[in-house]
Order: structure tokens, then sequence, then C-alpha cells
């Protein structure tokens, strides 16, 4: 789910450095001392997530987890998923470095949508709407990430709509795994960690 | 506390952490050292070739010939790291290489390559019982037709495809994601993290930690 080099224009990469370096900068306006070990813990599972690659048919698919990530870490999820993809670009030469900028954007964006979203419901909810937000976070996340790559390829000509069905036919029981998991995670959380999915005001 | 225990456990995970990094990079420095063997078949002949992965020629090594368990023939390797003896049998041979420190490495040499070197050898006549220099060339017939482009063709396909094979399988060894790697690139974020933990630490002058 990676954009590799050469694929994209030289606007839309552009774009993408630019929208992400502002995020980043955001994230790193908000980003307080005690939080930065979450932070570090949780570059380093979206860093492991997309190198567990599960086979599904001709292709294979990866988990991506940028729901969780965007859930527990809002704004900050821009910094974290851009040090994960720097270094797997670097020592895996998955995705690349003129793509940095796209990728990240098109990883994190949705993990702050669903932070917006949905953390409000995490925080304060029933159990059932923890489960249930917790759950749409992986959904969101992993549903945004593909539309984001298919409106990325319109510029290179592929026609959105037959790219983007394609995408999350092909991912879709990655997209529901990803939302179990993140189901999981959070409930898991909630009850070993709580004060991680407190409401935040605003601080993230 | 709770404040103590929790600092407490993370000092743990952080001797556990750094032991493990460690071992990652000392099991990394063993590589340096590995040693090599390439072999390949050759006019009745079989030709193997010793190194370390730092470059020096492995000499003095034992070479051993094998057909699955059973060991056919054994030699050592001279100061090239070079070693040829004449093909046996034709079958898969596994050519077994061992120096005196240690070190140990395997080369199969599938059937047909060993097939088509024995015919080969077979054809111009090398019987060579030592390490004998390559057999003399068969002199040009006059009453042999020139080779059509499809017999060139072919012979050229036999030869290539158990190259290809090979680079193929070298390939996938490169592409796959090795366990180190990746615990490499947790500790550089890790890392990362904790330099920008110092930085944001200086601004608030000396900060108590639970």
């Amino acid at each position: 789910m990676h954009i590799s080099e050469g694929i994209l224009s030289a606007p839309v990469l552009i774009s993408g450095v630019v929208l992400t370096g502002a995020a980043v900068a955001v994230g790193l306006r908000k980003m307080a001392y005690e939080k930065i070990p979450e932070v570090a813990v949780l570059s380093s599972a979206f860093f492991v997530a997309s190198l567990i690659q599960v086979p599904l048919g001709p292709m294979s698919v990866h988990l991506v987890l940028n729901g969780l990530v965007g859930i527990l870490l809002g704004w900050l999820a821009f910094p974290a998923i851009l040090v994960a993809l720097s270094f797997q670009a670097l020592l895996f030469q998955f995705g690349g470095f003129t793509t940095l900028g796209v990728n990240t954007f098109n990883m994190a964006f949705p993990a702050v949508m669903a932070f917006l979203i949905l953390r409000p419901l995490v925080s304060k909810g029933s159990r059932l709407a923890v489960f249930a937000a917790a759950f749409g976070a992986g959904i969101v996340g992993g549903l945004g990430g593909i539309l984001l790559i298919a409106a990325c390829l319109i510029t290179t000509g592929e026609a959105f709509f037959q790219v983007a069905r394609v995408g999350v036919v092909m991912h879709l029981p990655v997209i529901v795994m990803e939302g179990i998991i993140t189901m999981f995670s959070i409930s898991f959380l909630k009850k070993v960690k709580p004060e991680l999915l407190e409401a935040n005001h605003g601080r993230l | 506390m709770a404040g103590y225990s929790r600092g407490y456990s993370l000092r743990w995970a952080v001797v556990f952490l750094v032991a493990v990094l460690l071992t990652a990079v000392a099991a990394d420095q063993t590589c340096a050292h590995k040693l090599n063997l390439f072999a390949y078949a050759k006019e009745g002949r079989i030709h193997t070739e010793g190194y370390y992965a730092g470059g020096g020629k492995a000499k003095g090594a034992t070479v051993s010939l094998y057909e699955g368990e059973s060991k056919l023939m054994e030699g050592v390797s001279d100061e090239n790291g070079h070693f040829s003896f004449a093909i046996p049998k034709v079958a898969e041979l596994k050519v077994v290489l061992t120096d005196r420190r240690g070190h140990r490495d395997i080369f199969i040499l599938t059937k047909e390559e060993v097939k088509g070197a024995f015919e080969k050898g077979e054809k111009t006549g090398t019987e060579a019982k030592g390490q004998a220099a390559g057999p003399p060339l068969p002199a040009p017939s006059p009453a042999t037709p020139p080779l059509t482009r499809e017999e060139m063709e072919q012979i050229l396909e036999g030869k290539i495809a158990p190259l290809a094979g090979r680079i193929e399988e070298l390939q996938k060894k490169t592409e796959r994601r090795t366990a180190s790697e990746i615990i490499g690139g947790i500790g550089y974020i890790a890392g990362l993290f904790g330099l920008l933990m110092y930085l944001k630490a200086r601004r608030f002058g000396s900060r108590k930690k639970g």
C-alpha cells in the first residue's frame, strides 16, 4: 500500500511534502514530553505491522494499524508514521523517499480523522460504544488509506473509481482485520491503562 | 508506590532490549567471516572455490563430495581456495566445505548440471584423476556443418537456465527481511525518540523522572 518511486508526478509529490510537513509541525508542537515514549512504541508498531505480509490469493496484503495509531496519538500520528515510513524506506526499500510526504499523508490523515471523529466515543462512551468506535477507527484508517492512494493514482491517469473499487475489494479482509485488531487493542488498553484513552481536550 | 514499580519494570525492559540489540549486532559480526562455497560442473570435472565473506580465500579447507548421505570423495583446497575433481557419478551432488575454524558451507549441484558436464567430459575425452589442467581443445573438424541458429539458441538456453535459477534464488535471499533488520529498525526508532526526549527535557531544565 506504499506508493513507490517514479510513479507520481512532481506536483503530487510536492503537495504531499507540504501537507505532511505542516501536519508534522502541528504534531511536534502538540507532543508533550510524557507522550514521547508512547509515540515511539506506536511508531515501532506501525513499522513492524507493514512488514507482516499475509498472502491473499495472488498478492499479499499487510496490516497498517493507522487506525490504532490515530486513536491513541491524534495529530502525533503524523510524526510517528513519518518516522516509521522513513525507516521502512531506508532499511527495506519499502515505498520511497520522494514519496515519503504522500505516503505519510495517505496513512496519517485517516488516522487523524479517526481520532477527531471517534476518540470522544472511545474516551467517554459505554463499553459497547468503545468497541464500536475502535472497530470504526480501524475501518476508517484502512479505508481512508486506500481511497487516498486511489486519489493519488488518478493523477497518473488511472480511473479513480476503478482503482478504488479494486483496492477496496482486495483489501476488504485486511480492513476488517484492522477493525478487529484495533477493537481488541483499544479495549485491552482501556482496561490496563485507561489514562492513554482519556478525553484530551485538544491536547493531541 | 505505583510510580516506583512502573519505573523499575521499565528499567528492566530497557536492559532486556539493549541485550537483545547487542546480540543482534554480534550475530551480524560473525557473518563478516562467513565461509562461502561456490561450485560448478564443467567438462567432466567439478570445480569448487571457497572464500570468506570478507574477501579472503579458504585455503587448506576440506572439500567433500556427497551423494545424499554417502561421501564419495574428499580433498583439500589449494592456496586460492580452489579444488577440482573428476565427476565420479551422475547424480545430484552435494559439496561440503569445512575449514579449520569450525565454519562450514554447502553447495548443491543439480543432476542436470552434473550430467551435462559429465557427458561433455566423455565427449572431449578428459579422464583426469588429479588436479589436471583443462582438457585440450578439440580440433575443428571440417566435416561437421556449422551450427544453425536454432541449435545455438538451444545450447545457450541449456547453459543459461541453471544460472538464471541461481540468480533468482539469490535475489529472493536478498529480498527477505531478516529479524535483525526489523529489530534494528525498532532500535533506530527508539533511539530517535529518545534523542527527542533528551532535547525536549533540556528546555525544562532539570526534570525529576519518577
